[in-house]
């Protein structure tokens, strides 16, 4: 079989080599087959369809990051990221990269475990793009709380509960869902679709419409000990994951906020106010400036944090400089959003141009994989611990 | 010696930020910590009785090895010191 043209790029190819590669390879696929259908599918919430994913499994996207003994490209997660950087500078539906990002993880958990009968029934289909999984954590309840329990009958196990939001949850044919056991540990078993007792519901949101967002009911799901995933100590294997997802949540926003910028300045200089254009009023230059600064310093903290992951200097647990860089991308997203819309008035407010919809977008990444005044405590938190520390080995050292 | 806590971990030990323990190791003050503070059992520990790795273990500022995490004997035979104190830093994300 012909190996996709991904893999020419490896675990240190550049941003540039990355932007030729997704410029020369998937950017065609984004304009005849995403964007001409990203505001109808918006206004419908839409889905977008199985086949786009399946797509972007046979060019080696959706299995980049599954190792290459079980049929994946075994690419690096660094790449990765800077592939949905670059997708989405392409790619009009931010919803796309998000749902891609997270079909294209979510093998990994389940690989980890190291079943063969596992590899089988799920990996080897996902690496071909004949399935599909997401992730079934956000409970009703803290992560000491969570409202969905696991109890243990006889050699299978029983859940119950509604776990809020999954991303791509319409198209999941596995969900690798989070539940209390009996001795309040965590536990990660794999639902099916298909299984009785599971039921799914739409989602509709203000942003990332086509996305497939779902609620998840179960009710007394019988599974085998087959699907139990994880072992002692689930909490950790879920920070472990969301931690290393963190960074993809914002890949997407420092391509889009590119495009973003230049959608802008095209319009802008077609809108002539007193015999110019618009993009000769100095208040203007200095707002497009603005904008272009907050985009340069997200992509700068983006590919540190990316490097960073790469030579595998990160906290497996809580990383400070991930979740800073996702806080601080996801606010200069949202600002370089607004300003397009101040910029451009009623039609950047509008459906004419498609900020509105990509600012709604973004702002689904003031919530995911930890919301921004969650990871604020997190970060004062631990930046308040190191105080502490320090203070004490001073103390002792007297 | 002592064991802080911060944030999320809080509410398991009455929100005392500090709780001062009188015991010659590891393994000894973690039990009377948990006599104490019936809690934070199974937020601390998991189901085989080790530390969950979620909490990050800083002894007098420097990270904890693993071992202690997963061996009780590890923890039994790390001598504490009147001014040791042992920093729980738990930072837990959302989905």
């Amino acid at each position: 079989m012909k190996t996709p043209a991904i893999g020419q790029l490896h675990e240190t190819s550049t941003p540039a080599e990355v932007r030729r590669y997704v410029a020369s390879e998937l950017a065609d696929f984004f304009a005849t087959r995403i964007n001409p259908f990203a505001t109808d599918r918006d206004d419908a919430c839409e889905t977008i369809p199985r086949a786009e994913y399946e797509h972007a499994a046979e060019v080696g996207l959706l299995n980049y990051l599954i190792p290459k003994e079980v049929g994946g490209m075994g690419g690096s997660r660094r790449t990765f990221g800077l592939l949905l950087e670059q997708i989405s500078y392409y790619c009009d539906d931010v919803a796309f990269p998000s749902v891609l990002a997270m079909y294209a993880d979510v093998p990994n958990v389940i690989y980890r475990a190291g079943r063969s009968s596992l590899l089988e029934k799920y990996v080897h289909p996902m690496a071909r793009g004949r399935k599909f999984g997401t992730f079934a954590y956000t409970d009703y309840g803290d992560a000491f709380d969570f409202q969905t329990r696991v109890v243990r009958r006889g050699d299978q196990y029983v859940l119950n509960g509604t776990k809020c939001l999954q991303t791509g949850g319409m198209l999941a044919d596995v969900f690798v869902t989070y539940a209390r056991d009996e001795n309040d540990d965590m536990k990660v078993m794999l639902v099916d679709r298909s299984d009785p007792g599971v039921s799914l519901k739409p989602v509709k949101t203000l942003g990332l419409r086509s996305a497939g967002l779902t609620q998840l009911r179960l009710e007394n799901v019988v599974l085998d000990e087959e699907r139990r995933l994880s072992g002692s100590d689930g909490l950790a294997e879920a920070q472990n994951f969301l931690n290393s997802r963190r960074m993809f949540v914002v890949c997407p926003l420092v391509g889009a906020m590119k495009r973003i910028i230049e959608v802008c300045v095209r319009h802008l200089d077609t809108v002539i106010r007193e015999g110019q254009p618009l993009t000769q009023a100095q208040l203007v230059q200095a707002r497009i400036g603005k904008m272009a600064a907050k985009q340069l310093t997200s992509e700068v903290i983006l590919h540190d944090a990316l490097d960073r992951i790469g030579r595998g200097e990160v906290n497996p647990m809580f990383d400070p400089v991930i979740s800073a860089a996702k806080l601080i991308i996801t606010e200069n997203g949202m600002e370089v959003g607004e300003s397009a819309i101040r910029l451009t008035g009623w039609r950047g407010y509008s459906q004419e141009l498609p900020f509105e919809r990509l600012f709604r977008g973004f702002m689904a990444a003031l919530t995911g994989q930890t919301a921004q005044d969650v990871l604020e405590i997190q970060l004062g938190v631990v930046a308040m611990a190191e105080v502490a520390m320090n203070q004490h080995k001073k103390e002792t050292r007297r | 010696m002592k064991f802080t806590f911060s944030g999320t971990m809080l509410r398991f030990v009455e929100y005392a930020k500090e709780v001062e323990i009188s015991e010659p190791n590891f393994q000894l003050a973690l039990e009377a910590l948990l006599s104490r503070h019936p809690q934070l059992q199974s937020v601390l520990l998991d189901g085989e009785g080790s530390l969950r790795r979620t909490h990050q273990m800083f002894l007098n500022g420097e990270s904890m090895d693993a071992r202690y995490y997963s061996d009780a004997k590890a923890r039994g035979d790390l001598a504490m010191q009147p001014d040791d104190s042992v920093y729980i830093l738990t930072a837990i994300a959302g989905g």
